[in-house]
């Protein structure tokens, strides 16, 4: 279309296809329909030709600026024939954001009337980032840091507020004045000063960290570099300062450096009250918190130390009566020793009278047993003289019949020879001394059978009695036997309680070598113990260089952890000793007996 | 029978005292502690003890017979006879074989003691005692040294019955 209406127009229509080369090029109707667009433009928004052809333009911009009565009056002055032209901003295809510097350009027939819009636009999406980048880095340096530009003579051209705000004056205080107002009056003096602007003019840059002087005479510290800004030509036109006011930085490392020399005193009591720049303020209130960690711990560490002495003092004094009384116990044991030494002496003794003992009563019953033959041999001999004694009697009888015969016949005789009157006188007289014969052989007899039979009795008495004295050495015999058992036990028994006494004795030796390393071992204890009371006490002087203010000092005499702790340990002799008492006194007695032991 | 005897006490006054001088041949024995005597001449002779053998249905006294060299003579307990009891008899009783005329028999006595001489004057006669008995056993009491012997009548001592037989 465009060809054809300028065919004739050969030169005008070559320019515009030599720009149309370059340019991205469209056309719309004065309503804003799209009538044509070139590569070029087709290219820079992403559409093709197309998809565009007979499209409003508002198809290229942002939904809410379409709507707005601005665009409507963008396309009304457009459409009463005014160009527009600066750059836009268009939205291609995809959403995608494209700068263009474009003009918008109603062509007029020549009564005036538009007849189409041709717009010719130069992609600057690329400058225009570009653009917007260094703009918002200025902007974000300008945000976050004093700007302050001087010129070469050190005369303030203009300030940003954040420059204002750290030194308090307002822009038009300082504007025009020079760079000297900031600073100390010496140093301003100083040749450093000129040196430091000469520096500046010579386009070297300078940063470094530097104290300034803000209104009202208020140091103001502030991290600054001073920049020349040099011209198209290379000279140095003006000079730049950036600066970060690092005012709550240098008081707080002021105020944290105090802190740590406090510190380094032994100060634990010291804290910083007053409130940093809030950049900072984590700084104190972490260096507070350390500081009153650190006072805690020391205040704990004091206590410890206390109480660490307190228990040290304990331990040497339960040491102390450990070793005591284990002395006690040795000399205790040395004594048990030695008794049991004599017991065992006794108890051997015993046993050698027992195993002498043993030995007569074998000896004694060896004897009764001989006695008891000797007696059954007696007992023999009696019956033997009974037996005789017997015979002797039968013999007597013989002989007292005999007598008792010839008494008779002496007694015939008499007869006869009184018979035979005179002529037997003689005979009668012989008659008659038989006769006294036989009697007197009778009473021989009769003696002999009265001593036989008192002989023959004494020896049944001798019998008898030797009997019972058998029967009586069979009771000694037995007796003798059970007293022979009895003393072997015995023996036995004493030999048993010397073994045992014997077992007795090894173990109260080991118990004296056990009760001598205790000692030794008390000892060594009662000697750590006096140096952990040394360390301890040592430990409490260290620990107490550290001031740690009043909330420290309760740790200093701390209270006993437990009520009784220092009670003394419970005596179970001393109880068991109580409940004997007691139960040997009466009940009211006891009571105040336990008391005392409890007191004990 | 006469002269003086060699033996035993013979007092003067007894010899010459009743008929003369009679001088008695005596035996004494003793019963139950009692002495008795008899006349020497009435005893056949003295002999130890012998069993005798019971006869029945004869009296208590009787102790039964004996075999005396072929004759037989009843054997009587002289203490029985005299009413002082039973003799247990012993080897040491004895048997005095008295004769009566032609009657023998033997008496138990406990022990013969002696034979002797007296002067028949010393002869007393028993008190009149026996108001009991029909028959008397002793004749004459004889006191001799302070004691009293007895002297028995010999044909009461032989059992009746046989004396009637005989």
């Amino acid at each position: 279309m465009f060809g054809s209406k300028t065919k004739g127009q050969a030169d005008a229509g070559a320019t515009l296809e030599a720009l149309s080369r370059s340019l991205a090029i469209i056309e719309f109707d004065p309503k804003g329909n799209v009538l044509w667009a070139n590569d070029n433009f087709c290219r820079a928004m992403g559409y093709s030709v197309a998809e565009i052809r007979g499209r409003h333009h508002s198809l290229f911009v942002e939904p809410t600026y379409a709507a707005s009565p601005d665009y409507a009056l963008f396309w009304t002055k457009l459409g009463r024939g005014e160009f527009d032209a600066r750059e836009y901003k268009r939205i291609g295809k995809g959403g995608k954001e494209v700068w263009i510097q474009a003009s918008y350009n109603p062509v007029t027939n020549a009564r005036g009337k538009v007849l189409k819009v041709v717009k010719v636009a130069t992609d600057i999406t690329a400058e225009k980032l570009r653009s917007v980048e260094a703009d918002s880095k200025i902007a974000a340096i300008s945000r976050v840091q004093a700007v302050i530009e001087f010129s070469l003579d050190g005369q303030i051209i203009t300030a940003n507020e954040n420059f204002l705000n750290v030194v308090g004056y307002a822009l038009d205080e300082i504007r025009g004045k020079h760079h000297r107002m900031f600073v100390d009056g010496a140093y301003a003096q100083s040749s450093d000063y000129a040196q430091f602007w000469a520096k500046l003019n010579r386009g070297e840059y300078i940063a470094d960290e530097f104290m300034r002087i803000g209104k009202g005479g208020k140091a103001v510290w502030i991290q600054a570099s001073y920049n020349p800004v040099f011209d198209m030509n290379g000279k140095v036109a003006k000079v730049v300062k950036f600066a970060t006011d690092v005012t709550g930085r240098v008081e707080a490392v002021n105020q944290i450096g105090g802190g740590l020399v406090a510190l380094a005193g032994n100060n634990l009591t010291y804290s910083i009250d007053q409130a940093f720049d809030p950049a900072f303020e984590k700084l104190r209130l972490d260096f507070n918190a350390a500081v009153g960690g650190l006072r805690t711990t020391l205040g704990s560490i004091t206590g410890a130390a206390a109480a660490v002495s307190g228990g040290s003092d304990e331990i040497a004094s339960a040491s102390d009566d450990l070793s005591r009384r284990t002395e006690q116990q040795a000399a205790s044991l040395e004594e048990t020793a030695a008794a049991l030494d004599q017991i065992t002496a006794t108890v051997k003794r015993s046993a050698e009278g027992a195993a002498q003992a043993n030995e007569a009563a074998s000896g004694a019953k060896a004897e009764a047993v001989k006695s008891g033959a000797v007696m059954n041999d007696a007992v023999a001999a009696m019956s033997e003289i009974e037996q005789s004694s017997g015979k002797i009697t039968q013999i007597i009888g013989v002989i007292d019949e005999i007598a008792f015969q010839t008494n008779l016949l002496a007694l015939n005789a008499g007869v006869e020879a009184a018979r035979a009157g005179d002529a037997g006188r003689g005979f009668a007289v012989v008659a008659q001394e038989v006769r006294a014969l036989a009697q007197r052989s009778a009473e021989a007899a009769k003696e002999i059978k009265t001593l036989i039979a008192s002989s023959s009795d004494q020896v049944k008495r001798g019998v008898r009695l030797v009997g019972d004295t058998g029967q009586a050495l069979a009771g000694i015999v037995t007796k003798v036997t059970e007293i022979d058992s009895l003393i072997a036990e015995i023996a036995l028994s004493s030999q048993e309680q010397s073994s045992g006494l014997a077992q007795v004795n090894v173990a109260v030796n080991q118990m004296d070598q056990v009760t001598q390393q205790n000692a030794a071992m008390v000892e060594e204890a009662t000697a750590a113990a006096a140096n952990l009371k040394s360390e301890a006490v040592e430990l409490t002087r260290l620990v107490g260089q550290f001031r740690i203010g009043d909330n420290g000092a309760r740790f200093g005499r701390p209270e006993p952890a437990m009520s009784g702790r220092h009670a003394p340990a419970p005596n179970p002799v001393g109880r068991a000793q109580a409940r004997l008492a007691a139960s040997i006194r009466s009940s009211g007695n006891a009571a105040a007996a336990a008391q005392e032991w409890e007191e004990f | 029978m006469t002269g003086p005897s060699a033996h035993g006490p013979q007092p003067e006054g007894l010899v010459g005292h009743m008929a003369g001088d009679q001088i008695l041949e005596l035996i004494s024995f003793e019963i139950a502690q009692q002495e008795f005597c008899i006349d020497i001449r009435s005893v056949r002779e003295i002999r130890g003890w012998t069993p005798a053998t019971p006869i029945p249905q004869t009296p208590e006294y009787i102790v039964g017979v004996i075999n005396l060299r072929g004759a037989v003579i009843p054997v009587v307990d002289l203490r029985n006879r005299l009413g002082l009891g039973r003799t247990e008899a012993s080897s040491r009783h004895v048997i005095v074989v008295i004769q009566d005329k032609d009657r023998i028999a033997g008496v138990v006595v406990d022990g013969v003691q002696e034979t002797f001489q007296v002067e028949a004057k010393i002869l007393q006669p028993p008190p009149s005692l026996e108001s009991t008995s029909e028959r008397r056993f002793v004749d004459a009491i004889l006191p001799i040294d302070g004691r009293l012997l007895s002297r028995l009548v010999v044909s009461a001592l032989f059992p009746t019955d046989l004396m009637a037989a005989a």
